[in-house]
């Protein structure tokens, strides 16, 4: 990631850097957080393979996710 | 041609009454809040009735699923007794991985243990005996199928199979459907005629 930062025109810090962070990275199609705790998982849409990404949280409470291109419901 | 194909989408795998004699609807005397989407009603004597079209519907989408991975990549988990025989059987007709039995801590997880493997998918057949095996598989970021019964939570399970995991008759029924509905997604078999071993196979001897 330093390599990233230095070619960027300022450096980025504190939020921003995590905003930047989170914008590289899948996003939980349940809750929209950015997949970067231990535990997520991505896996593809049983029916139209389009890949589906769940956060820890999201998992551990057994939140219902919905497939954007097909609608497939989960779990 | 769209009505064809929603008649061919709502055939079931098996008839109904295969499913009903096998007992794949017969719940437990406890609900859960995540199950409650698959619970048909409750009998008399306290227990919960699955819906079995949604079981159908789940099998199926389980075994497209699954057919997305590489059959060595697959990993099926049961310490249940009557789970075993029909998990073995399932391991050797798609060539998934079957770990019967007590799951040794650190499969997925630690290198050092001679058992280690790293699979892409873990199919477990129940949430709360299998529990060392959801926890490993969610550590090392592994999405999970399960074959959830009304007691059941969802926590780490990404595609729930709603059904009896308790009954004989009923896991050696629904892992034959797994193998054989695989094997049509893999394009291994063209009819289900073409897959020769029974449901009787699959069950665990008395």
């Amino acid at each position: 990631m330093k390599r990233f930062i230095f070619y960027l025109p300022k450096p980025l810090k504190g939020i921003t850097l995590y905003r930047f962070l989170m914008k590289l990275t899948d996003r939980c199609v349940s809750c929209g957080k950015g997949l970067i705790e231990k535990g997520f998982v991505t896996f593809p849409c049983p029916i139209c393979s389009a890949p589906i990404g769940r956060c820890v949280n999201c998992r551990e409470q057994g939140v219902e996710y919905v497939c954007s291109k097909c609608g497939f419901k989960g779990p | 041609m769209e009505q064809k194909e929603q008649k061919v989408e709502e055939q079931m795998l098996v008839p109904e009454d295969v499913y009903l004699t096998s007992g794949v609807h017969i719940g437990t005397r406890q609900k859960t809040a995540a199950m409650m989407q698959f619970i048909y009603k409750v009998r008399s004597d306290g227990l919960y009735i699955i819906d079995i079209k949604k079981t159908d519907q789940r099998l199926k989408y389980a075994a497209k699923f699954l057919a997305k991975y590489e059959p060595e990549n697959i990993l099926v988990v049961s310490a249940r007794q009557y789970g075993q025989k029909p998990i073995q059987e399932f391991a050797k007709h798609t060539g998934a991985i079957a770990i019967p039995g007590r799951f040794l801590p650190g499969t997925l997880t630690n290198p050092n243990v001679h058992s280690y493997i790293e699979p892409d998918v873990v199919i477990i057949t129940d949430p709360l005996m299998d529990n060392q095996a959801l926890i490993e598989a969610k550590n090392v970021n592994i999405p999970c199928v399960a074959l959830c019964d009304t007691n059941n939570e969802l926590r780490y399970v990404d595609i729930a199979i709603p059904a009896n995991n308790k009954g004989r008759r009923a896991l050696a029924l629904i892992y034959w459907l797994l193998a054989r509905e695989f094997l049509k997604e893999k394009g291994k078999i063209k009819e289900y005629s073409e897959f020769t071993p029974k449901v009787e196979d699959f069950e665990t001897e008395l």
